[in-house]
Formats: C-alpha cells, sequence, structure tokens
C-alpha cells in the first residue's frame, strides 16, 4: 500500500512540479487504484468490526454497571449464589456452589473490563477508520472533483474571453472582462490547490497511519491475553479454597477410607459406622442367636452401608434387622484399608499369641499398648461391645470364642493374604487365639468403662424417651416401639452388676 | 483345576448357621452335637472306594461367617464336588447360596461334569420352614445341580447326599463302602484348628 502511495505522491508531485494543470494532478488522485485500496481498507475493517462485536458478550455501547449485569457469566454466578443460599451453609453442594458463584462473578467482572478495553482501543478506532475516516477523504475527493470541474469552466469561459479579445472591436471592454475571468480562473485555481492540498494532506496521514492501524490487531491479542491472565489468576486465587474444601468434607464415605483419615475428617473419635452398628445393636440386637454368625441380607446390608456412608440418613428401619447391623460393622472392619489391629503388629500379634498360655495374655497386652491411638480406641470400644455381647452368650450363642472365630478374621489379617490364601487361613485360626482372650479379659485390657454413646448421634431414636445416655435408661419407662427389639432391663442390670 | 491326586475332594459351602459342620459331623461320626461353635475351616478325611481300589475322601468344612474371596476361590479351585447348603429355615441362606454357585461357575469355567449337590438342611424343624421344597428343586434345576432336603439333627438323607454326590462323578467309580478287611472306621477328622503350625 505504502510502496503504491509512494509512486502516486511521486507523480503528484512531478505535475505539481512542472506547474502542469491541475486537471493532471487530478488525474494522478483519481486514479482507480488508490481509490480501490482505500475502499478495500474500509469494507475490511468494517466487516472486521462487525464480527468483532459479534465476539463480544455485552451490548456494545452500554455502561460498564449495565453491561456486567448482562453477561450470561453474571446470570450463571447469580443462579449460583441463589441456588447455594437455598442449599443452605451445611450443605457442600450449597457451599461450592456460593464459592464458585462468587468466582464467576469475578470472571464476568473481568470479561466486562477486558470488553470495553477492546471497546475502547480496538473498536472504536476501527469504527471510526472505517465510517469517518476513509468515507470524508472520499468525500473530499469528491469536492476536489467538483472543484476541479469549477475551473476547467472558469477556464474555458477565460480562453474564450481572450478569444473574442482578438477577434473583437470593443476590446477594453473584453479586456475588462477576460481579466475578470482570469480572476475566477485564479481563484477556482487557487480553490483546486487548496482542496488538493488538504486531500494530499489527509491521505499522507492515513497511509502514514497504517502502522497505527495495524498495532489495533496486536492491541486486540494482548487485550486477550492480559483477560485470560486475570481471568486464570482469578480461578486460581479461588481452587486451593474450594479444593480445600472439598478435602475437608466430613461425610466421605466411610467405608473402604482408613481409620485415621476418617477419623480426621469427620473429628470422630469413634469410627461412624463402628458408633452406629453398635448403638443398634445395644439396642435391638444383643438376645440376636448367632448375631455376627449369620448372613443378613444381601440388598438390606448393602443399603445399610450406603446410609452409613451418609451418615445423615435415617437408620431407624435397621433396628429391626440386627444381622444386617452385624454384618455393616463385619464389612466395615473387613474392607478397611488396613486392619483394625494393623499390618505393621502382625508378627508381633500372632508371636503373642503363641506363647504359653500363663505369658500369652501379658504378651497380648504389650502388643495391644503398642496400637496406634486411634487403633487403639476403636478397638477398645469394638472389644468392649463384644464382651458385653458375650454376656449374653447363653441367648445369642456368642461366646468370645465363637465370637472371635466369626469376627476375628475382620480384625486381623496378613498383607499377604491375596496371593497366599492358604496362608490367611492358617492366620485365621491365629487370629482367633489373639481375639478370644482380648474378649474374655475385655475388663483386663480396657480397664476403664467405655460410654458407648460417644457422639450421641445415634441415640435412641424412641421420641417417647429423651434421655441421651443409652446405657443408663430407667428400663422400666421404656416401650420399645421398634419390632424385634430384644434389649430388656436384664441385660443392662448384669452390666452393672458385673462391673460393680 | 485341581491337581491330580488320589484325594477326591469335597467342599461344603453355605451361609453361617446352616448346619455344614453338622452335616459333615453327621456323616463321618455319626453324632450330632447341639453346640453352637462357628467354623474357621476343618478338613476331614474318609477312605472310600474308587475305581475297585481305594481313595481318600476329603471333606472340607468351610466357614460360613466371613468370606474372604481369595480362600473361597482356593477352596473351589481344589475342590472336585461341591455341596452347597442352606438352611429351610432361612430364606436368606439360599440367597447367600447365589454368589458361591456364580463362583463356582467363574472358576471351574462349566459346572456341567462338576458334581454339585444343592442342600436343604434342618428339614426337622418343619414349623420354622421359609423354603419349601419345589423352591429347592427349582433353584436345582436351574443349576442344572441335584437337590436333597436334608436333617443332621435327625439323620435324615445324610448317607444319601454324600452318596448321590459320588454317585454324580462320571470320571471315577466312587462309593462310600469299601470291601473287605479295610472297612470300618477309617476316618479321621484332621482338625486344622488343632494341628495349625508355624509358617
Amino acid at each position: 500500500m505504502k510502496k503504491q502511495f509512494n509512486r502516486m505522491k511521486q507523480l503528484a508531485n512531478q505535475t505539481v512540479g512542472r506547474k502542469v494543470f491541475a486537471k493532471d494532478l487530478f488525474l494522478v488522485f483519481s486514479h482507480a487504484q488508490i481509490e480501490r485500496r482505500m475502499e478495500l481498507v474500509r469494507v475490511v475493517s468494517h466487516n472486521t468490526h462487525k464480527r468483532m462485536v459479534s465476539c463480544l458478550q455485552g451490548h456494545i455501547g452500554a455502561d460498564a454497571e449495565k453491561r456486567h449485569k448482562k453477561l450470561p457469566l453474571t446470570t450463571l454466578s447469580q443462579a449460583m449464589v441463589e441456588g447455594g443460599n437455598q442449599l443452605g451453609e451445611d450443605s457442600l453442594m450449597g457451599k461450592m456452589m456460593e464459592v464458585c458463584g462468587e468466582a464467576e462473578n469475578r470472571l464476568a467482572s473481568e470479561l466486562m473490563l477486558h470488553e470495553l478495553q477492546i471497546e475502547k482501543e480496538v473498536l472504536d478506532p476501527l469504527s471510526q477508520l472505517a465510517e469517518v475516516d476513509i468515507p470524508n477523504i472520499l468525500k473530499q475527493r469528491k469536492q476536489l472533483a467538483k472543484l476541479v470541474l469549477d475551473y476547467d469552466s472558469a477556464r474555458a469561459r477565460w480562453l474564450q474571453a481572450t478569444k473574442s479579445i482578438i477577434s473583437g472591436t470593443n476590446t477594453q471592454a473584453l479586456t475588462a472582462k477576460a481579466d475578470l475571468l482570469k480572476e475566477e480562473v485564479d481563484e477556482a485555481m487557487n480553490k483546486v490547490e487548496l482542496c488538493k492540498d488538504q486531500l494530499a494532506a489527509d491521505m499522507y496521514s492515513f497511509f502514514s497511519k497504517e502502522g497505527d492501524y495495524a498495532r489495533y490487531f496486536v492491541m486486540l491479542l494482548e487485550a486477550q491475553a492480559d483477560y485470560h491472565r486475570k481471568s486464570l489468576t482469578v480461578l486460581e486465587s479461588v481452587l486451593p479454597a474450594i479444593q480445600a474444601q472439598q478435602d475437608s468434607w466430613t461425610e466421605k464415605p466411610a467405608f473402604g477410607t482408613g481409620l485415621d483419615e476418617h477419623l480426621k475428617r469427620s473429628g470422630r473419635e469413634i469410627a461412624l459406622p463402628l458408633e452406629a452398628c453398635v448403638m443398634m445393636l445395644l439396642e435391638t440386637g444383643m438376645k440376636e442367636e448367632g448375631l455376627f454368625r449369620i448372613a443378613a441380607g444381601a440388598s438390606k446390608l448393602k443399603k445399610l452401608k450406603a446410609a452409613l456412608d451418609c451418615s445423615t440418613s435415617q437408620l431407624e428401619e435397621f433396628y429391626s434387622d440386627p444381622h444386617a447391623v452385624a454384618g455393616a460393622l463385619k464389612s466395615y472392619l473387613r474392607e478397611l484399608p488396613e486392619p483394625l489391629m494393623t499390618y505393621h503388629l502382625y508378627d508381633e500379634w500372632i508371636q503373642a499369641s503363641r506363647q504359653d498360655p500363663d505369658k500369652r495374655l501379658q504378651a497380648l497386652w504389650v502388643v495391644c499398648d503398642q496400637l496406634p491411638k486411634n487403633n487403639k480406641t476403636n478397638l477398645r470400644y469394638l472389644v468392649k461391645f463384644l464382651a458385653r455381647l458375650a454376656q449374653d452368650s447363653e441367648v445369642n450363642k456368642m461366646t468370645p470364642s465363637n465370637i472371635s472365630i466369626v469376627l476375628g478374621p475382620n480384625l486381623l489379617w496378613a498383607k499377604t493374604e491375596g496371593s497366599l490364601a492358604e496362608m490367611a487361613a492358617a492366620t485365621s485360626v491365629h487370629v482367633v487365639a489373639i481375639v478370644e482372650p482380648i474378649i474374655q479379659h475385655a475388663d483386663w485390657f480396657f480397664p476403664d468403662d467405655v460410654e458407648f454413646n460417644v457422639s450421641g448421634m445415634f441415640a435412641m431414636p424412641t421420641p417417647a424417651s429423651n434421655h441421651n445416655n443409652h446405657l443408663d435408661y430407667d428400663c422400666g419407662t421404656i416401650e420399645k416401639k421398634r419390632p424385634g427389639s430384644m434389649v430388656g432391663p436384664e441385660s443392662d442390670s448384669v452390666r452393672k452388676d458385673n462391673l460393680s | 483345576m485341581p491337581e491330580q491326586s488320589n484325594d477326591y475332594r469335597v467342599v461344603v459351602f453355605g451361609a453361617g448357621g446352616v448346619g455344614k459342620s453338622s452335616l459333615v459331623l453327621r456323616f463321618v461320626k455319626g453324632t450330632f452335637r447341639d453346640t453352637y461353635i462357628p467354623t474357621v475351616e476343618d478338613t476331614y478325611r474318609q477312605v472310600i472306594s474308587c475305581d475297585k481300589s481305594v481313595c481318600t475322601l476329603q471333606i472340607t468344612d468351610t466357614t460360613g461367617s466371613h468370606q474372604f474371596p481369595a480362600m473361597q476361590r482356593l477352596s473351589i479351585s481344589k475342590g472336585h464336588a461341591f455341596i452347597l447348603v442352606y438352611s429351610i429355615t432361612s430364606r436368606q441362606s439360599l440367597e447367600e447360596l447365589k454368589p458361591i454357585y456364580q463362583q463356582v461357575l467363574a472358576i471351574k469355567g462349566s459346572t456341567e461334569s462338576i458334581p454339585i449337590m444343592l442342600v436343604g438342611n434342618k428339614s426337622d424343624e418343619m414349623a420354622q420352614r421359609e423354603v419349601e421344597t419345589k423352591e429347592g428343586e427349582a433353584q436345582a434345576t436351574a443349576w442344572k445341580c441335584a437337590f436333597m432336603e436334608t436333617s443332621a439333627k435327625t439323620n435324615s438323607n445324610v448317607k444319601e447326599l454324600f452318596q448321590e454326590l459320588l454317585a454324580l462323578e462320571k470320571k471315577r467309580d466312587m462309593s462310600l463302602s469299601i470291601d473287605g478287611k479295610r472297612s470300618g472306621k477309617q476316618k479321621r477328622a484332621d482338625k486344622l484348628k488343632g494341628k495349625c503350625s508355624v509358617m
């Protein structure tokens, strides 16, 4: 473009320099090529402007606030915040929607600022170029053409007048007229020159500004990069917080999650499924024959496990199905990534169980004492409960020995179990020899009394009673509503007698 | 697949408390104990006649209370024949057999040439019956296996159960009675529980 213009300029200068008629100059400028060129620039600028506007999400020309309000991201953000409020602070999803909604709102702000900047720095200048600057130049060229026409006719009239001087009689009058016409010609020439200068200046300026026009596109990309960087900053500032919130969510599945992780996450001391099952069994399962031995209905068990995984669920219906509850407890223990009595102490446990009977208890106690705090607390809780269950063994048939046969393999297993199944089969025998004495001598291993109702979450749901301590209830006044409820007053008195 | 040996291994599966041990003890020792003791895993051996010679019938009494899949798979892969026991007083115990049957099917590939008996035990406890005889038969038909109702307590159909199971084995000709001098009380209970040693 520039090269072509230079050639034009050269031509123009030549003609101007030779003081030829302005008509020649005009011819130079009317050169179709340069005109076409400008028209082309106008058209592409116009189109680019139009397409770029359609890329904008906001309404062009609107003020910042209004634009921000109308962005799809803003409405998304509002929907999220609103949804979050409806779900409430207690719900993780609600909380996340609020956080996410706020982030989206910030993204919307960034987008709005970005679009404003684009509009100001790219779109408006492009529009100026296509809709004002170039049309003005073209208009000026038309004006020049008109002036040149004026000049031509003035000149023609003057030439006519000059001719008549030569042939005419009234020389003086004719000369005066010719002088007048000459003045007109000079004036028209003057106007042409002025307009031509103006036009030349505008065209010079147009072409010299090509660099500026090209810069719009650099600015566009820079603005976009800047926008994305800012958006990324927004996202990166929110992500760690929202991720942390997700991670801190306590109501992750308890089944299959490591004990320490589950306890830490839920802020509990006793694993939720353990406490829930024990509380339910204390209520309705203690006299059930073959508790922990007899299999539960698979679908019931699955349902209970799922209910325990989202601890808020109603557990009421499971009170009537102690075998499902016992099954869920066994499942929980078995699905722990590491057995409750740990891989770490596996060899020690086995060694201890091989001691002579008079030394065995002491050896087991030593190993027991080495258990990590969480494991020890939960084992103690479970063992105390199992010992309690064994007190009713005349009715439920579950002696310490029987309990350890059916439950022991869920408490301790070798790490190599999968590959060496035979070994696992044999170790389950050892496990019985480890677990049985611990249940048998629960009060010696764990002298302190255990409060089974640790968190109060699973206190008796019977609406008629408001006893917070399950074990201390006054049995006479309680009307059990659930079918299959078998915990009678005598079982508690037995326990109290034994403890005293 | 089971390795070629003279032993003929029968594995007894079933949910906890259906009477697997009672059935096996009634068959092996002829006694019935009214105690309530879950099984870890016991193996009993008895000499029987097989292809005009003798071989050892090895009966593995599995635990019903905790199924570690690895242990169960091992028992299945080593077993030649299977007794699947449920209690007629518990529909759930019949349900429990379904995954075990599927496991046998998965490990053995096909159950066609494998003797399997579906057994409804505690047939003496008619008052508590939850599973009708024809339901057990229907399940056996679905599984293409034999079916029988037994009572270890009243010694009903116990010997017949093992006889029929051995009769189902087409690869060998087996029978419980062994001829001549070797007959008698040649059985021993080889309890893992007592014999376990250092590994």
